[in-house]
């Protein structure tokens, strides 16, 4: 097939109705707007500015702000606002739609580019590749492990946020100088690494529309970038995937698309697309079970248990040790990360063991099964991650009424709601709201494990099998409920 | 068979289940009158958590020991302040079963929004509810696995 027989084929394909493939539907074909949109150079830098604009404020009412943190911009609108729309709407529901507006890779990725806005084929930089062995989640595991190890000073004291966030820009400048593409957001960014484990669930996706058509492609622009060439034929220009994906080669998972629509714009036959999908599609995608992320399941599933024990519940032992009381610190950091690196993989482990006995079969690895599994703990793990946010978003938002009006404490009042009281929202309901939460994330990770013992094993395999992981989550789940309402 | 078989054994887990609340809410103890010395720090209250029954008295005697602190009862619409070495007596029947979370209203550093406190009023009602729910729920999900596997 040549160019222009590729081309009519994907024309033919954009002017009927919304594709339909299974219960996807073609989010660009629904909505015409977003479709303009996304075809706009402009869309991502003006999602990006807002956001810069806010880390600004961040930044600097972090280091020059108030020190204390309910009367200061930036523990407000990071750990609690901004933390909130990221956990119950933006992931669950957008996937990583966060990363196409984060600011933190921005000033890389402009002077990278060399340009904010239009798609320029030569940029700054050395360009290297990034080491092959550390082409995984081993960083991103460990950022967000450090950073998680140190939250109760991290999300209480102002400067200590303004200088992680700025830090996190200059590592991310740095970078983006050094190495090719977003290799800060792909291998390091703490936070990206579980954005991407749990964008899987949500019910959208960037895909290809139609195989035929990118295998029949001879530029690959989505993952190349656009060139004079491919614009010959179409599209309006675009950088190729800044994470080192390659939508037209058969990307089938959400874990690493940033959303950016870079792809959607350099693709010459308009083969690439938003669709809207049931939730939690990519996790029966076998393709891509990666130790890596199975510790990422770990770490997140564990620390939303820890915060939980730590920071709301009452033991205040426990948090002066984690606020670097003494030596204490040392007993909070070896609980917490014996608890994750050791205790909750070797649960995990534990459990796949039985379910390999139960299921009656060594042709499986042992190792095979523990990964495998590790998929079916990220609904209750995002489900957890909600109802234990609920738990201090609720009664701590109403801080942002005030810190609005007066940003670094300095008592201004730009807004006239400086005054605003403490106001703790649904007070006494939130354990009734998280529970509904858990139940549903218990249910949908039944679901999922179901359906990766049914791809690890034979039929009635999977079927013995799937008793004793669907005990270990109803316990998962119990010790949630133990711990918000018992 | 084996789908009427499960049937069966959700139907005698559901009946045990309800006639074991049934039996705790029968005998549970008769409301009285309590009362707490509580002290408050950075960034905890002492004793962390204090057990009562449903429909008890509680009387909280609060004591700060370093700054101004407060008390919010969530769900009472109680919020008391509590100064320095000075105390503070909080008086409310416990009539919700369960967890009830009181936590600090005078900012007081920077762990401030998780000092907390925890009083549990048994029987604990929605914490069996919900537990024996969430193994309702994982076997139902289950079985609904199953059997759409099969179809």
């Amino acid at each position: 097939m040549d160019d222009e027989a590729v081309g009519a084929k994907v024309t033919r394909v954009a002017e009927t109705k919304p594709v339909k493939i299974g219960w996807k539907r073609d989010l660009l074909q629904l909505a015409p707007f977003l479709r303009w949109l996304v075809f706009q150079r402009w869309f991502q830098f003006t999602l990006i500015v807002p956001n810069l604009l806010a880390f600004t404020i961040v930044i600097l009412s972090g280091i020059f702000g108030i020190p204390v943190g309910a009367k200061n911009f930036s523990i407000i609108f990071v750990w609690i606002v901004w933390w909130a729309l990221l956990i119950v709407v933006l992931v669950p529901f957008g996937a990583r739609v966060w990363c196409a507006m984060c600011p933190i890779p921005a000033f890389g990725e402009w002077l990278q580019r060399k340009s904010f806005v239009s798609f320029v084929s030569q940029g700054l930089g050395l360009g290297k590749r990034w080491p092959r062995q550390l082409r995984n989640l081993w960083l991103a595991n460990f950022g967000f492990l450090t950073i998680a190890l140190f939250s109760p000073i991290v999300t209480t004291r102002p400067v200590v946020t303004g200088f992680l966030l700025l830090g996190l820009m200059a590592v991310a400048v740095v970078m983006h100088l050094v190495f090719e593409r977003r290799a800060f957001c792909r291998y390091l960014c703490p936070v990206g690494g579980f954005l991407g484990l749990y964008s899987m669930a949500a019910p959208v996706e960037l895909r290809r529309i139609d195989a035929e058509v990118c295998r029949q492609c001879r530029f690959k622009s989505c993952y190349r970038g656009s060139t004079p060439e491919s614009l010959k034929v179409g599209g309006i220009g675009g950088y190729g995937c800044p994470n080192f994906e390659f939508p037209g080669g058969g990307m089938e998972r959400n874990t690493y698309c940033l959303l950016c629509t870079e792809c959607v714009k350099a693709c010459p036959y308009g083969n690439i697309t938003i669709n809207l999908r049931p939730f939690g599609t990519d996790l029966l995608v076998e393709k891509g079970w990666k130790l890596d992320e199975a510790f990422k399941a770990f770490i997140m599933l564990g620390s939303a248990i820890l915060y939980s024990i730590i920071m709301i519940g009452p033991w205040g032992t426990l948090k002066s040790w984690a606020n670097l009381g003494g030596w204490g610190f040392l007993g909070y950091a070896g609980m917490f990360l014996g608890s994750i690196l050791v205790l909750a993989p070797g649960l995990h482990l534990g459990m796949s063991a039985l379910v390999r006995k139960i299921a009656g079969t060594r042709s499986v690895p042992l190792s095979e099964v523990f990964v495998n599994t590790s998929y079916a703990l990220v609904p209750l793990g995002l489900f957890g991650w909600i109802a234990f946010s609920l738990a201090f978003v609720l009664p701590n938002i109403s801080y942002a009424v005030s810190v609005l009006s007066d940003p670094f404490g300095w008592g201004w009042d730009l807004f006239g709601t400086k005054s605003y009281p403490w106001t703790p929202y649904a007070p006494g309901i939130v354990p009734y709201l998280q529970v509904p939460l858990l139940l549903v994330g218990l249910a949908w990770s039944v679901f999922v494990g179901t359906g990766i013992l049914h791809k690890t094993f034979e039929e009635a395999q999977a079927r013995k099998a799937s008793v004793p992981l669907t005990a270990y989550l109803i316990g998962g789940t119990l010790v949630f409920l133990a711990l918000y309402l018992g | 068979m084996q789908r009427n078989r499960f049937f069966f054994i959700g139907i005698a887990i559901i009946v045990l289940g309800a006639a074991a609340a049934g039996f705790a809410w029968v005998h549970r103890p008769a409301p009285t009158e309590r009362e707490f010395e509580i002290t408050a720090r950075q960034f905890a209250f002492d004793p962390p958590r204090i057990t009562v029954n449903l429909g008890d008295t509680v009387i909280l005697r609060v004591r700060s020991e370093d700054i101004t602190h407060g008390v919010y009862i969530d769900g009472y619409g109680i919020d008391v302040k509590v100064p320095p070495q000075e105390e503070a007596e909080i008086t409310f029947v416990a009539n919700r079963p369960g967890k009830i979370r009181y936590r600090c209203s005078a900012i007081c550093g920077p762990l401030h929004p998780f000092m907390v406190g925890e009083i549990i009023v048994r029987p604990n009602i929605p914490l069996a509810g919900s537990a024996f729910l969430a193994m309702v729920v994982g076997v139902v999900a289950l079985g609904y696995a199953w059997w759409r596997k099969e179809a």
